[in-house]
Formats: C-alpha cells, structure tokens, sequence
C-alpha cells in the first residue's frame, strides 16, 4: 500500500477558504493569497506547535492563582465568605450535595487540567513524530475540543449569581480575582485547542510507507 | 495517478502585507506577568502575625472575626491556641501591611461584643456582624507581636487628649471606671480607674478631663463626689438632691474653682487633688483654721450627732467633734465631754478692708475675740434643731446673768460652760395657748346661758302651763262628743260615699299598676348598660358624626365649588 495523496505531497494547498487547490510554487512568503476568493494560503495552520505551546504554558501560569484565590465573596448579614473552586467543592460535599459538588469539581478542576494535559501530549508526540496511535490521538483532540466549553459553567454561575443577589445589607455577591483567572484558563485553553493544527498528527504517515 | 495530475494548477497571488509583529509569545508573557502581580500582592498584603492574649474565646471564630481600628478592617483573626498554662487563649491574627506600624508596646487591644451599662448600649452592631477585636494604636513604642487584650473596653484611647489627674480618697463609694466628671452639668471626662495608694491608707482615682475643659483644673480646683443622692437634715428640714439620673445611679465627679483661687496655675498632668466626699464637704474645707473647746452637759445628749452644727445666733460657727462618756469613779460622779471644733474663719472681722494683718495675726485676733466672748458670758446649750428628727445642735449665746460652772476634769482643752437645755420654747407655746384661751368670750357665754335658763325657769312656774294644760282637756272632751254624734247620724251616708270613693280609688289603683310596670318597664329599656340604650347612644353618635360630616362637606364645597364638577382633590 502506498502512501495517500495529500495536498501537500503533490506541491499544492488547499485554501481554507473556498477550497481551490492551489500550487505552492510561490508560496514560500507567508503573503501568499488564493486567486479566486483573496484569502491567505498556508499549507498547515502557521506556527502551530509554537502558538498552542505558549497557550497552553500561559494557561497553566493562570492555572495557579485561579485556584489560589477566591472566585466568590458572599456577604451576608454583615459576615463575608470567600470561597475558591476547591473550598466551595468541599464545602458542597460537606453539606451533602454531592451531586453537586460532583459536577463542579468535574466542570472546574477536571476539564482544565485533562485539557491543558491533552493538549500538552498532543504537541509533544507531534514534536517527537511519535508515529502511534493517530487515529486515537485524533479522537482525543476531537474530545478535547468538544468539552472546553463546558467548564465556563462556573463563570456563568458566578455571574448570574452577582446580577441576582443584590439585597446589600442582607446580601451581597462579589467576583473575586481567582475567577477572571479561571475564566482566562478557560479562554486560553480553547484558543490552543485551536491553534493546534490536527493535520500534524498525519504528516509524516507518508515516511511509514516508505520505511 | 489520477487525471489531476495532468492539469495545471492556479499559482497564487502574492500581495505586500505585513508579517505578524505579533509574536504568540506575548501571551503566556502577560499570563505570567499577571500571575506574578497577583502572587506578588498576596505576599506584599500578608502583613505579620500576630497573638492577643484573652481570659476566653466569647464569640470570636476563626476565619470571620476581624481586628478593627476605627471601624476599619485591619486584620482577621486565623487561629485561636489554648495557652499551655490554660490562663487563656492566645488569638492569632494576621495583619495586614497598612496596618502594620500600629503593633506596637503602646498598642491595646479588647473586644468589642454588645454591652448595656449605665453609660448607654455599646456594641449594637456587633449583634448582627459578630463580636471583632478593637485595637487601639497608641503613641509610638517598640514593635511588638505578642500582646494581652484588656478585659474591657478602655474609657479613653490615644487619640483622645486632655489632662489626667489623681483624685485621692479616703472611700471609694459609688465611683467607678468611667464615672462621668461633671463641671457645671457638662460630662467633660471620664474616671479611667483607680487602685489603693502606695501608703494603703487612700485610694487613687484616675481622673481624664478632655480637652478644652483641662484648662479648667487649675491648682486650686476642688473635685467633689456628685453621685447618688444627697439627703442634708439640717435645721431648715430635709434637702434631697441628685444631679442627673445618670449621676445617681452611675455617680459623678464634679469639679470647680473658687473664686479666690481663680487666678491659679493649670494643674499640671498628674496632679494630686483631694476628692470630697459631697459638696458640703469641699464648701467646709476651706476652713482650715480649727479651735477645739469642751462643753460638760448635765442632761441627755441624745439627738448629739458628730457632725452637727455649733451655731452663734443661728449662724453656723463650727462644728461638733467628739461625743464621749467620762466616769469618775473615786466621786462617783460621770461627765459627758462634748468636743467641739470652732472654725475662727467663719467669723468676719468689722475691719477687715481697712486694716491690713498677717495671716498668723488674723489667727490670733479671732481666738482672742472668742475667749473674750467667754469671758463676757458666752454658754453652750443644747437646741432642739428640728422636732421632726429630734436632732440637738449645739447653740452658743451670750447669757452673762448666769453662773459659768466649769467642770473641766483635764485642761487638754479650754473649755466652754453650757446652761441646761433652756424650757423658753414650751413656755412660749403655753403662753400662746394661755393667749387663745383668753380671747375666747366665755364671759358672754356664761351670761347668755344663763339669761335662757331664767326664761324656762319663769315659764315653767308661772302658771300659764297649768292653764293652758286645763284647757287642753277640755277640748279633748269635746271633741269626743262630736266624734260620737258623727258616729250615730252622720256615718251611714258617708259610708255609701266611702263605697264610692273606695271603687274610684280601686280604679286609680289599677291604673297606677299599669303605670308601674309600663315606668318600670321604660326604665330598664333606659337603665345603664341596656342594649336599647346602648344602641340609642351609638345612633346618637352616628347621627353626631354624620351631622358633622355633613357641615364639613358643606364648607368644603362652599369654599371649592368647582369640585362639583371636577371632584374632590
């Protein structure tokens, strides 16, 4: 069996755009655009590896005091509670909403940290041209596209909760510094799952074949 | 491979633009600089530790309660130890970095809980937030991070300014920490404490007056005690007085100047003044000049207190000092020494603007003008001051027709000779009584009871009674024959008259029953606490209440008469 055609192997790209096959003979320079429909060509996602890898080390950075500090401060009848991700996980469990407190710790400890992990092993096996398991690792991008959005439930909880909860001297709700952190981990996690370019994960299948 | 490969593919465009300045380095760049400012201010905001010292943990819980200065939040506390000696509990709160330069050796520390004294309510908030440690800074000092909280709130804190003063007394009585101090019904400090002094003989009371009033306490400024209520039993009667209700059950100090001693220095920080007892007390210190004499009374001194007043003429001169009874066993005789203190002071001198004496000459003038005075007849008795409480004070008077006995058994003392307990007052009331009983006309009495006597006593033995007796009797008789003849001719007839009358009177009869029931009838209708008068007096009020209605829709119309048309507004 030989190896299958690609774009690339036959010296053409493919535009993003409209799809029109394009040969690569000028496109060296990164100013190359599509002669049908004006948009930029580019054979792969340009930079790929280099820009999920900042992503993802920038959402690790905000990672930390996302969970150090408190994403909600509750002040009721003069008494204020600051609570962060895993405090108020806890705290649910104690109160025996586990259920709850379940699908928290699943939406805001867990989702983050498989992402930012998935994302991690995808750009690393890439680098190492680990040649197993594409298909597998595909079904885990695809995975870890899918469920990024999931793990703003927080955010969205926090802010429904500061627009509902406005009885001042009984109760108030306040944002605190460790949910604009969560909200960016969870911002910058989708662009890198972006940024990654899955078609890496196939380029070098040619080389099996002919080994 | 496929027919693809056959056709030419599109070259493309290639049109200036600019490559991306942009690196994507940026953003875990502003990540971390983020990341960083935030863990950089979370260092910088952990200020330090620190530990109060407290009898026990009363509300306080770990995480919520704050340590406060001025109402603002500087700290929270994190943990709470038992002392290893069990002597308390070591609170351990974090400090912010603002906070920081106020932990120092003058700084103080209580906790603020919800109080209700006789200086008011404090503390109300705290019913809703929970109990938060206070701390007051103090002035300057050493860092310090280990404290002991007070146990209660100080009276004063360090931004407070005024003057502390020591007030020495001989009994404490009703003052405490943070009895008000009074100058002319004006709270102007606060007592902060007291202890025993250092001889163990008085107490030291720790006076604050804030400022402007510390100008005030000069050198010779007076405090007195104010507190409770003040009965004088004196010669006018009882005098019952309390300042303010605050005063009477909290107490008070109060302080003034004399006028003399106006022009006095500001008493210095510190300074050591006398606390009277009231304020008679400090009227009567001014007398500093005291001449003890000794009186013997043969009488009872009962009613004699130590205490009570010496007067000359009605004016107080001094005051009585010792009460005692003496037994001389070898005469078998006893004396009862009565001590008294003469205040010279009292006493004014004619010409004292004109002629200008020394102090100590003044002295010797007065003393000598009091022996002078016994010389010339001067005696001591005792006076009954006030019936109602059979009080005695001691009245000199000059009675030079009498005999000075002396019986002085030991010359300690001069000594003053007394009269008996003089009997003028029962005398005068029996004169006045003898007075009255004279104005009464018993003369005029006596005669015209016995001018009344006389006139029964003629008419009784003149003869007419017997008379007028006789004649009685006869027309008694006559009577009877009329009486007899009606009864024989007359009766007949007028007993067909009597059937008459009797029907007619049966018919009235019958009708005043009806009349009877029916009034009585109408008068429980009527009676208080009937429904029908119940109901009747409501109507009339309804009827009073719409009337009146009425007359106001009436003025309000006359005054609007546009509201016909556009209604009432």
């Amino acid at each position: 069996m030989t190896a299958p055609v690609t774009a690339k192997s036959i010296g053409a790209i493919s535009c993003h755009v409209c799809g029109l096959l394009v040969s690569s003979g000028l496109t060296t320079t990164h100013n190359a655009r599509c002669p049908r429909c004006d948009a930029r060509l580019h054979s792969r996602k340009v930079n790929s590896l280099s820009r999920t890898w900042a992503l993802l080390i920038a959402a690790g950075i905000l990672y930390v005091p996302a969970n150090v500090y408190p994403v909600l401060t509750l002040i009721s009848f003069g008494r204020s509670t600051t609570n962060t991700i895993m405090g108020g996980v806890i705290e649910l469990a104690h109160s025996g909403q586990m259920v709850i407190a379940i699908i928290v710790f699943v939406a805001s400890v867990f989702v983050p940290i498989f992402k930012i992990a998935a994302l991690l092993f995808l750009v690393v096996s890439v680098q190492l041209r680990l040649k197993v398991q594409r298909r597998k690792r595909a079904v885990l991008y695809r995975f870890t596209e899918f469920i990024g959005r999931w793990s703003m439930i927080d955010i969205f909880m926090i802010s429904i909760l500061i627009g509902l909860v406005k009885l001042q001297a009984l109760a108030t709700v306040t944002a605190g510094p460790g949910a604009i952190a969560f909200a960016a981990v969870v911002i910058i996690t989708m662009f890198a799952a972006m940024t990654f370019d899955p078609r890496l994960i196939w380029d070098d299948e040619g080389d099996d074949y002919d080994g | 491979m496929t027919d693809d490969s056959g056709q030419k593919l599109p070259e493309a465009k290639v049109r200036r633009g600019y490559a991306s300045l942009m690196s994507i380095w940026i953003v875990p760049a502003i990540a971390l600089a983020v990341a960083g400012y935030l863990i950089f201010q979370a260092l910088s905001d952990r200020g330090s530790e620190i530990s109060i010292i407290f009898d026990n943990a009363e509300g306080m819980v770990p995480g919520k309660t704050q340590l406060k200065y001025k109402d603002v939040n500087i700290g929270t506390l994190s943990r709470i130890d038992i002392l290893d000696n069990e002597e308390g509990v070591s609170m351990v709160i974090d400090v912010t970095r603002e906070a920081d330069k106020y932990l120092t050796d003058t700084a103080r520390f209580w906790v603020v809980s919800p109080a209700i004294g006789f200086q008011g309510i404090t503390g109300l908030q705290t019913l809703l937030s929970g109990s938060f440690i206070e701390i007051d800074p103090g002035k300057g000092g050493e860092r310090k991070t280990k404290f002991t909280g007070l146990r209660t709130a100080p009276v004063i804190t360090s931004t407070d300014k005024g003057t502390e003063y020591i007030l020495s007394t001989e009994k404490l009585s009703n003052i405490n920490r943070g009895t008000p101090i009074i100058y002319k019904g004006l709270q102007v400090g606060s007592v902060l404490g007291y202890r025993l002094a250092d001889d163990r003989k008085a107490i030291d009371v720790y006076a604050f007056v804030q400022e402007p009033y510390d100008d005030l306490v000069l050198e010779g400024t007076n405090f007195w005690n104010a507190g409770g209520i003040n009965v004088s039993v004196s010669t006018s009667g009882i005098e019952l007085g309390a300042n303010s209700l605050q005063s009477l059950v909290a107490g008070a100090i109060e302080f003034g100047t004399r006028h003399i001693y106006e022009s006095t220095f500001k008493a210095e920080s510190r300074h050591r003044f006398k606390l009277y007892d009231n304020e008679q007390a400090k009227d009567d210190a001014r007398f500093t000049e005291k001449v003890v004499y000794v009186l013997y009374f043969d009488g009872s001194v009962s009613g004699l207190t130590v205490g009570g007043s010496v007067e000359f003429k009605g004016i107080k001169v001094g005051s009585v000092r010792d009460i005692s009874l003496e037994i001389d066993e070898a005469n078998q005789k006893y004396y009862i020494p009565v001590l008294i203190e003469i205040e010279p002071q009292r006493i004014k001198l004619t010409d004292d603007g004109k002629k200008i004496r020394s102090v100590v000459e003044r002295r010797e003038l007065r003393q000598k003008i009091i022996k002078d005075l016994i010389q010339r007849g001067l005696k001591a008795k005792l006076k009954n001051a006030n019936f109602l409480t059979g009080q005695l004070i001691v009245d000199l008077d000059l009675v030079p027709d009498k005999p000075a006995v002396y019986v002085s058994t030991s010359d300690r003392y001069p000594e003053i000779p007394t009269v008996p307990a003089d009997l003028e007052e029962i005398t005068s009331s029996v004169a006045q009584l003898m007075a009255k009983l004279d104005k009464l006309p018993i003369e005029r009495l006596g005669k015209s009871v016995i001018g009344t006597m006389e006139g029964l006593d003629k008419f009784i033995n003149s003869g007419e009674l017997q008379t007028t007796i006789a004649e009685y009797r006869k027309l008694a008789v006559s009577i009877r024959v009329v009486a007899e003849n009606i009864d024989t001719k007359t009766l007949p007839n007028i007993g067909k008259t009597i059937d008459g009358v009797r029907e007619a009177i049966q018919k009235i009869d019958a009708t005043l029953v009806s009349a009877e029931t029916m009034f009585t009838s109408v008068n429980g209708l009527i009676a208080d606490g009937s429904p029908f008068k119940y109901d009747l007096m409501n109507m009339l009020q309804e009827l009073a209440a719409a009337s009146r209605a009425v007359r106001s829709l009436a003025d309000f119309l006359e005054r609007n008469p546009s509201s016909l048309i556009s209604g009432k507004r």
